[in-house]
């Protein structure tokens, strides 16, 4: 999929780790590493939002389009 | 009394599919039994008629034409079996019988041949497995599409395959009598329409088991 998920990017640069990201933004584990992994096939605009909100970084800075091959 | 929280987390199934489940799986052996029964019965009387040909009776009716006239005698190739319907006593191959309905029960709407309780077996085989399989956290799985595509086409080949025995059994009857009778054997043949109709069912469920998918991995 051409949509990149940075999102472990920002966890390192916040140094949070996975665990604690999910509690505060109130999805489980196995679906941030869904999302983590890429595998997830969309997401919703209130997880953006709190993910945002709890990493403190804009859409742009967690997601990223690269153009497939 | 309990407050409803508007959410719905069922860990087990409910007792209504327990209770299917036992229906089903009471069929499933009566289904079994009468298949094992019916196969013994008729392979152990055509071994000991060494093969040969033996008595099957059919369900006939006769042509308009001849409503009118004397009842036919018997013949050297057909006779009568006193019954409401007039069945038709010929002789027919061994194996027929593992194809046709045996003759001494005519229940309208009943068929007791080897054909149908194997037919039955496996439509009650399947939707067990389905019922044992699905749960409500996810409903939609490819494996049940299969089973229930499988439903569809056994109801479906099981109304081709009456269809078929009645034009051969139609064509034996009317040769064998002359054109005086025909075989009334065809039955209600709704199956089919249940097959195409679980069929559509079944295309429905799979775009749910897409959508599910889709849905488990929106985070």
């Amino acid at each position: 999929m051409p949509i990149i998920v940075n999102l472990d990017v920002m966890l390192a640069r916040r140094k949070m780790q996975s665990k604690e990201l999910a509690e505060k933004i109130g999805i489980t584990l196995a679906n941030l590493s869904i999302l983590k992994t890429g595998k997830a096939k969309a997401i919703r605009f209130s997880t953006l939002e709190a993910i945002c909100k709890v990493l403190d970084c804009q859409p742009s800075d967690i997601l990223e389009y690269r153009a497939e091959d | 009394m309990t407050k409803n929280t508007g959410t719905y987390t069922l860990n087990r199934q409910p007792t209504l599919f327990i209770l299917v489940k036992i229906v089903l799986l009471i069929n499933m052996i009566s289904a079994g039994f009468f298949t094992v029964l019916l196969a013994g019965s008729i392979l152990f009387s055509a071994f000991s008629h060494s093969f040969q040909k033996s008595e099957v009776v059919l369900d006939v009716r006769k042509v308009e034409a001849y409503k009118t006239s004397e009842p036919l005698p018997d013949s050297l190739v057909y006779k009568f079996r006193p019954s409401k319907n007039g069945d038709l006593a010929v002789m027919m191959p061994w194996y027929s019988h593992l194809f046709l309905p045996l003759g001494f029960i005519n229940i309208h709407g009943f068929e007791f041949s080897l054909s149908y309780w194997i037919f039955y077996g496996i439509l009650c085989f399947l939707f067990y497995r389905i019922i044992s399989s699905v749960s409500f956290e996810s409903p939609f799985s490819n494996k049940n599409i299969r089973r229930i595509f499988w439903i569809g086409y056994t109801l479906i080949l099981y109304d081709v395959f009456v269809l078929i025995r009645y034009v051969i059994i139609s064509i034996f009857v009317e040769k064998t009598t002359g054109d005086v009778f025909r075989y009334d054997g065809l039955g209600p043949m709704v199956y089919y329409k249940v097959g195409i109709l679980v069929i559509i069912l079944a295309m429905i469920y799979r775009r749910g088991v897409v959508i599910q998918r889709e849905q488990e991995l929106t985070v």
